[in-house]
């Protein structure tokens, strides 16, 4: 996936409203956005095609140990 | 006498009026007098509700003379972070935005210990819509902890810390989505249960990240957590998140030998950033496990950094959804760092949220296969460092504000992600006379066995009845 830009983050929180991040702001959410996406595509590069959040709650009961 | 009485467990509290050898009236006086005392240097309640709590004592004392029981909590005050909805009351989630807010439904927890006979003595400080680690609260004013006030009460229940540790109270709910029960527990010293999730309905709880949030409480010592959680704990149909499960009677189950059982050490992450003193403590709750019989495995846990960094999608995904109207329209009415932690989630691409949130089982899978096949249980540092000042973690949305979060959490953040029950026991003090603590980790669901070994654990020492100069 392409990179967040700190250009995406300004355009993005200028149409959201609300407080508009500096442009040094915007460079570090960018750069903590695109570590938190690394981690979270190398993660799950073989991921199931078919795995959705609802798994979670039977996988708790599955392991569970009481 | 006030302090004879507010030293005593909520165990032993609760037997003593159940027995009529104290009056539920008696001790909430006392409690209403310890906690007006010390509200001006640990501002620990944002609502104190003495005479609504008087009130309930004395309708206590008077069902018991007719020979009425609540329930196991009978004429006991607690008091709660103030967060957890009473229908037509006040609870201020420790903001602005809410200051006024009004429920129109109770949360199930809180009502579970309230027909269980519990006295709701008032709503506690905590950082602003439980976001933040230190306590710090521009709205209510900062939390100050009970053994020395110039350090910090931890967060985001930083009420419940400070007022259990000072003996205002028997134990409090907290809540907890990244650590917010185990790091107030930790720094305060005592004893805080993150529960599985499912375990106890969030519902009436205000949420923060409605897919990690957890409901559970922070206590003096491993038996009055066990009776919390057992009350609390439970199917609720109006959250359809809970579980099906049974509950467990863990008290029953607390004398059950720990002979035998394995307990892991992790030998990667978790001591990565912790400091030399916190980890002699550790290494000495170890031995005391291995006298007990416990036997002490080493081994490598999975990179935490991956569950952690996950959890860390779905947090910022979730709390901007909840908060996107006021994100928009009254971002001045948070505080800096609040806001700046939520911000991230305006820009988090829809499909990388969904796609944390698929991944979750896996993990949690591939954690369990590595961890618990081996052991029962992993032990590892509640907090990987002293506890700091109120000064050195006061830096709003500044330089360092980021990597202060990420320390303070980092043995914390990754099980809710997970979704596993973790377990805070105090295990000691570092040189600046501040507490420490150990955390136990386990399966799904197996409360049980993580409250088994901290009670073992604290027959064998005493750091749970060490009691704050404030409240002698």
């Amino acid at each position: 996936m392409a990179q967040i830009s700190r250009e995406l983050i300004l355009a993005q929180a200028r149409e959201f409203g609300g407080d508009v991040p500096t442009a040094e702001r915007a460079e570090e959410l960018a750069a903590h956005l695109n570590v938190l996406i690394g981690a979270l595509d190398q993660a799950s590069a073989d991921l199931a095609f078919e795995a959705e959040p609802a798994n979670m709650a039977r996988t708790l009961d599955e392991l569970a140990g009481d | 006498m006030s302090a004879d009485i507010l030293n005593a467990s909520l165990t032993d509290t609760a037997e003593a009026i159940r027995t009529k050898k104290l009056s539920s009236v008696e001790v909430v006086r006392a409690a209403i007098a310890r906690a007006e005392a010390l509200q001006p240097v640990l501002n620990c309640f944002i609502q104190l509700l003495g005479d609504e709590a008087l009130a309930e004592a004395e309708r206590a004392e008077a069902e018991l003379a007719r020979g009425q029981l609540r329930g196991p909590l009978h004429g006991v005050p607690l008091a709660h972070k103030d967060m957890y909805y009473r229908a037509g009351k006040r609870t201020t989630c420790g903001s602005k935005i809410r200051k006024d807010y009004v429920a129109d439904h109770d949360s199930t927890a809180l009502k579970r210990l309230l027909d269980a006979g519990s006295i709701y003595l008032g709503g506690l400080n905590m950082a602003e819509f439980a976001t933040g680690p230190t306590g710090h609260n521009e709205h209510w004013g900062d939390n100050h902890n009970a053994w020395n006030p110039a350090h910090i009460a931890g967060g985001s229940s930083s009420g419940t810390g400070s007022a259990v540790a000072a003996r205002i109270v028997y134990g409090g709910l907290g809540s907890d989505t990244g650590g917010s029960i185990r790091i107030p527990s930790s720094i305060n010293g005592l004893v805080g249960l993150k529960t599985t999730n499912g375990l106890v309905s969030r519902r009436g709880l205000m949420p923060l990240s409605f897919t990690m949030d957890t409901v559970g409480a922070l206590t003096r010592n491993v038996r009055d957590n066990a009776r919390i959680t057992a009350v609390m704990a439970g199917q609720d149909a109006r959250d359809p998140t809970t579980s099906h499960r049974a509950v467990v009677d863990y008290e029953a189950l607390l004398e059950a030998p720990v002979k035998g059982l394995r307990l892991g050490v992790p030998t990667n992450y978790y001591y990565d950033v912790t400091v030399p003193e916190v980890e002699k403590l550790q290494r000495d709750s170890l031995a005391a496990f291995a006298d007990l019989g416990v036997e002490i495995v080493e081994l490598e846990v999975p990179d935490m950094h991956v569950p952690t960094h996950m959890s860390n999608i779905v947090f910022v995904a979730e709390a901007v959804a909840l908060h996107e109207t006021w994100l928009r329209e009254r971002p001045g009415d948070y505080q800096a760092q609040v806001r700046s932690r939520y911000e991230p989630g305006i820009h988090m691409p829809a499909e990388k949220y969904l796609r944390a949130l698929g991944l979750r089982a896996k993990l949690l899978r591939d954690f369990t296969e590595a961890v618990f096949s081996k052991v029962d249980v992993l032990h590892t540092p509640g907090l990987s460092m002293p506890v700091p000042s109120l000064a050195d973690t006061d830096m709003a949305a500044g330089q360092g504000m980021p990597e202060m979060v990420a320390g303070l959490s980092w043995t914390t953040r990754s099980n809710n992600y997970l979704g596993i029950p973790a377990l805070a026991v105090p295990c000691g003090f570092t040189a600046n006379g501040l507490p420490a603590g150990f955390q136990l980790m386990g399966r799904p669901f197996s409360e049980a066995k993580l409250f088994q070994l901290g009670h073992a654990y604290q027959g064998v020492s005493d750091w749970h009845t060490r009691v704050p100069e404030i409240s002698k």
